[in-house]
């Protein structure tokens, strides 16, 4: 406690003037004859007791606000010790990191991502006046909880909501650092400041980060000092699923154990749950820092959940990453329909077979031109009709509405295929309108046509090769293309040999030769192969979840398939997201670790589970090493420490001019009071 | 001037042709028919001669037998007896508070109550004098001051005037109860008494009197006359209080006693009011800053609304 103008105390004098004019006018009364006096001393006798009262009230009023205006003129102040900064105006931008390494367990009391929430608290209560501040989240990706604003207070709300959800992303203080600065960039305050609230583990990498000059940047941990021996922790690093080939509908999981802070030597269980239920049990035993184990389980069908996840039982420093959702279904494959002349189909499935499994899997089904109307289009992504005539009404119609659901369809020339009645059947979906085919003499190849964008529908086709000397006898005659459809191929004069186009929400790809040898040598050039592969996976719906595992907080985009009119997402807690329209459901609440099982309804509103499209998200292995990164000190940066001790004064004097102002209206009121009869004031 | 000299000329002036010609185009009718030697303008609950017929009465020994109604003993086999009205003549007194309160404000040239109250019983004396009625008037404070008797020629009106000017006495009390005795004695009966006084006699009784004079047949109108400072205490800084008729001074904040004060000067209202209407004698509050004129007229058209006039 101190004064800052003491000599203002003086004014404290005053309080005695209340006191003093009222004997002093006592003296100097005004004389007034009034008849009525013998009245005025009956109310005198009636109201003594309640006007002396007053009296006294008004007297300790007017006394009291004296003292607290003269003490308030005098600038008394308290010295407080500040929980952070050096008491100055600042711009500042807290990084809070909500990576999953902050949800580990101390070993009792709370966890760091508390103990930081909370400092992060104590520092926004502590800015003076007039300083800015932004809250940023510093797990992967990072964002901006709270935007650079005046009034520090609004950070509360925010970091309410970020306590609510329990941490699991990456770390990333890097780009969190790097968003901070784009925040304060255009702070008018020339104090600016980035305080980060880390568990300081290795894998933050916190001792990298900087701060440009004329700006500090403060760390402050809330993990382990960094000679502290690292806690035992164990995850699971990765799952893998692998059908059984010898039993029909079982899959055998491969579950990777790591562990950090020393390696248990008794044996790990590990169990496999499907739906809450366990279906099989294992034990891992380590060697060094990791251990394997190899869980069976049912493998789900076409329409069944795969969701599943392997959990390590016992209890360890970070039960974040004991559990990892795991999809037990086969692996994903483009399913191609091939259907037509005998020997066409033949060499496109030879070369659909070849395609590399690290392209994907195709999984081809041939059938002939007669099977082919009693087939679904719907449980296929491509139809690829080679040398067979055109299709009759009825199979045009499945055709056209396979295609405008989202389906690729790829025709192929050959003798069997009228071209007038191949437009009269599909011409609304047809890329370019064909003409008779005719024989010619063209110099050999084919060449990449038009200049295809990477969004393009024919674009995986633009970087054909292997076609340049391909020799043709014979061709069907494609017009010019249809406003937006492209020729990926050209023959070597100039006309279209390879039209694609969009048609709904599919692809429709018109090829001007066969894929056997009838009409040209196509089938023999290296270039054959790729050429049919793309075709099938360009025109071909997307209709299957990103392979690789999503990091908790990644939006992802799932595509819909072909006929699907709602999509639902549930996530592991057993959330579910619905999504009506488009072409594709764009997710962004994957916080949540786990398997995210799919279900997408038809036309008839009846929900199926759509395997293909379920999903894992699961936190970077990095995470579950607990191991404390390098640092100055075990618990704060030296200037964090000397800015804590850092000592303010903070003013009390409007405080007491608010008592001012408190003390005015009471005796206000008490005059009021005292005016009122005692009838008015009692009720 | 003197005060005195300036309160008497102010009396006489307080008989304003203006007022007086408002008032005169009011009939004064009394609640009572009073009874007089002349037949005038006002009922009589005397029954006699006259053309006016008002009741049949069963004969008694001793009635004139004059007035036996032979037609109705010719139908009904009884004697009955016809009773008439009779015009009659009021007799006014007029009786004005002189006690040292009734000088407030004591500021030089000021509108006294005094004045106020005299300003309206002169009026009503003019009225009296004016429709052929017999008017008088006392003053009084601690005790009543030799009446003038009443008469009904022209003259009257300034000596009325002339008797009502004279100033308060300074420091004299009030002693309601002994000077309305005197008043009900002297009064005769069945006349019409006007008092103006701001009643400021808080003694157990004070107001008995009036019972008196209505049981002697009395129409008894009490004009309660105060000042408008006396209502609300308009007064905000600590004041020494003085009273006008010997009390002791009282130092105290009116802005703080206002409320009470209020409450005392409503109930004292209340309590004349009481008293005057229990007794049988109409109360009216005069204030000093309401015209003389309006206070009458009000009275006035009040008792014509009643059927008196």
């Amino acid at each position: 406690m101190g004064l800052e103008a003491p000599w203002a105390l003086l004014g404290a004098l005053l309080a005695a003037a209340p006191v003093v004019a009222h004997l002093a006018r006592r003296h100097d009364l005004p004389r007034v004859a009034l008849p009525t006096i013998a009245l005025l001393r009956r109310a005198q006798v009636a109201s003594r007791r309640r006007t002396r009262l007053v009296d006294v009230l008004l007297l300790v009023a007017r006394v009291a606000m004296i003292l607290a205006l003269a003490l308030g003129l005098a600038g008394p102040y308290r010295e407080v010790k500040l929980a952070w900064g050096d008491g100055t105006r600042a711009s500042v931008a807290i990084i809070l990191d909500d990576s999953l390494s902050m949800a580990r367990d101390p070993g009792g009391g709370a966890t760091p991502f508390a103990r930081a929430l909370a400092r992060a608290r104590e520092v926004v209560r502590a800015l003076p006046a007039g300083s800015e501040a932004c809250l940023i989240a510093g797990g992967a990706a990072p964002r901006v909880i709270a935007p650079r604003s005046g009034d520090p207070a609004a950070l509360g709300p925010r970091l309410d909501a970020l306590a609510a959800a329990a941490p699991t992303r990456g770390t990333a203080l890097s780009a969190a650092v790097a968003l901070a600065l784009r925040e304060l960039a255009g702070s008018p305050l020339e104090a600016r400041r980035i305080l980060v609230l880390s568990d300081g583990a290795a894998h933050a990498r916190a001792e990298q980060l900087e701060a440009p000059p004329g700006m500090s940047l403060e760390i402050e941990r809330f993990g382990p000092a960094p000679d502290a021996r690292a806690p035992v922790n164990r995850s699971v690093a990765e799952t893998v699923v692998v059908p059984e080939a010898t039993a029909a509908g079982r899959a055998t999981v491969l579950v990777t154990l790591r562990a950090s802070g020393g390696a248990p030597t008794a044996p790990v269980a590990v169990r496999l749950e499907q739906r809450g239920r366990v279906v099989a049990r294992g034990e891992a035993r380590f060697q060094g820092d990791t251990a394997s184990v190899s869980l069976e389980g049912p493998l789900a069908g076409p329409q069944d959940d795969p969701t599943a996840r392997v959990v390590i039982e016992g209890r360890d420093a970070l039960a974040g990453d004991d559990a990892r959702g795991v999809l037990l279904r086969p692996p994903g494959a483009l399913r191609v329909l091939l259907a037509g002349d005998d020997d066409a189909t033949r060499a496109a499935a030879q070369a659909l077979a070849l395609v590399p499994e690290r392209e994907g899997a195709i999984a081809v089904r041939r059938v002939d031109a007669d099977t082919l109307p009693t087939v679904a289009l719907s449980a296929f992504d491509t139809v690829l009709l080679a040398g067979m005539p055109a299709p009759g009404a009825e199979l045009a119609a499945a055709l056209r509405r396979f295609v405008e659901r989202g389906g690729g369809l790829v025709l192929a020339a050959g003798d069997p295929l009228d071209a007038r009645a191949l437009d009269a059947a599909l011409g609304p979906v047809l890329p370019a309108r064909a003409s008779e085919a005719s024989g010619t003499a063209l110099p050999p190849g084919l060449r990449p046509g038009d200049s295809l964008p990477d969004t393009a529908p024919a674009a995986p086709l633009r970087d054909a090769t292997g076609l340049a000397d391909v020799r043709v006898t014979r061709r069907l005659l494609l017009e010019t293309p249809r406003r937006d459809a492209v020729a990926a191929l050209r023959f070597a004069d100039g006309a279209p040999a390879l039209v694609v186009g969009t048609a709904g929400s599919g692809r429709v790809a018109l090829l001007a030769v066969p894929l056997d040898e009838s009409w040209s040598d196509l089938p023999l050039h290296p270039g054959f192969l790729p050429l049919v592969a793309r075709l099938a996976r360009g025109v071909g719906p997307v209709t299957r979840a990103p392979a690789q595992v999503v990091s908790p907080g990644d939006p992802i985009t799932l595509p819909l398939p072909p006929g699907a009119t709602r999509l639902v997402v549930t996530d592991p807690s057993g959330e579910r997201e619905t999504f009506r329209e488009g072409r594709a459901a764009p997710l962004r609440s994957t916080t949540l670790p786990g398997a995210y099982r799919v279900e997408v309804a038809d036309e008839g509103g009846v929900l199926r589970d759509a395997p293909r499209l379920a999903f894992v998200v699961a936190s970077p292995a990095d995470e579950s090493d607990l191991r404390p990164g390098p640092g100055a000190t075990g618990g704060m940066p030296r200037d964090t420490r000397k800015a804590a001790s850092a000592r303010t004064r903070r003013p009390l004097a409007p405080w007491l001019f608010l008592l001012v102002g408190l003390l005015a209206l009471a005796e206000g009121a008490l005059r009021f009071r005292g005016a009122r009869p005692p009838a008015q004031a009692a009720a | 001037m003197s005060q005195d000299a300036g309160d008497r000329s102010a009396a006489r002036g307080a008989l304003d042709p203006e007022v007086a010609r408002r008032v005169s185009t009011l009939l004064l009718a009394a609640r009572r028919a009073a009874e007089g030697l002349a037949s005038g303008l006002h009922k009589s609950p005397h029954r006699g001669a006259s053309v006016v017929f008002v009741e049949h009465r069963e004969y008694r020994p001793g009635d004139d037998l004059r007035l036996l109604d032979w037609r109705a003993y010719a139908r009904t086999d009884r004697h009955m007896i016809k009773r008439f009205e009779q015009e009659t003549q009021l007799r006014g007194t007029l009786v004005l508070d002189r006690s040292g309160s009734m000088a407030y404000p004591t500021i030089p040239g000021a509108h006294t109550k005094a004045r106020h109250a005299a300003t309206l019983l002169a009026a009503l004396g003019y009225v009296l004098v004016r429709q052929g009625d017999l008017a008088g008037a006392a003053t009084f404070a601690d005790v009543l001051a030799p009446p003038l008797p009443a008469r009904g020629r022209p003259a009257q009106v300034e000596a009325i005037a002339t008797a009502l000017a004279e100033p308060p006495a300074e420091g004299a009390t009030t002693d309601l109860a002994g000077a309305l005795g005197s008043v009900a004695e002297r009064a005769g009966r069945r006349g019409f008494v006007a008092v103006a006084s701001d009643l400021l006699d808080l003694r157990e009784g004070a107001l008995a009197p009036l019972a008196q004079l209505v049981a002697r047949g009395h129409d008894v109108v009490v004009f309660h006359v105060l000042h408008p400072d006396e209502l609300s205490l308009p007064f905000d800084e600590p004041t020494r209080f003085e009273g006008l008729e010997g009390e002791a001074t009282l130092e105290t904040d009116p802005a703080a006693l206002r409320g009470a004060y209020t409450l005392e000067i409503r109930q004292f209202l209340e309590e004349c009011r009481a008293r005057c209407t229990a007794a049988g004698a109409r109360y009216v509050l005069a204030r000093t800053d309401v015209p003389p004129e309006r206070t009458l007229a009000e009275l006035l058209t009040a008792r014509g609304r009643r059927g008196w006039a």
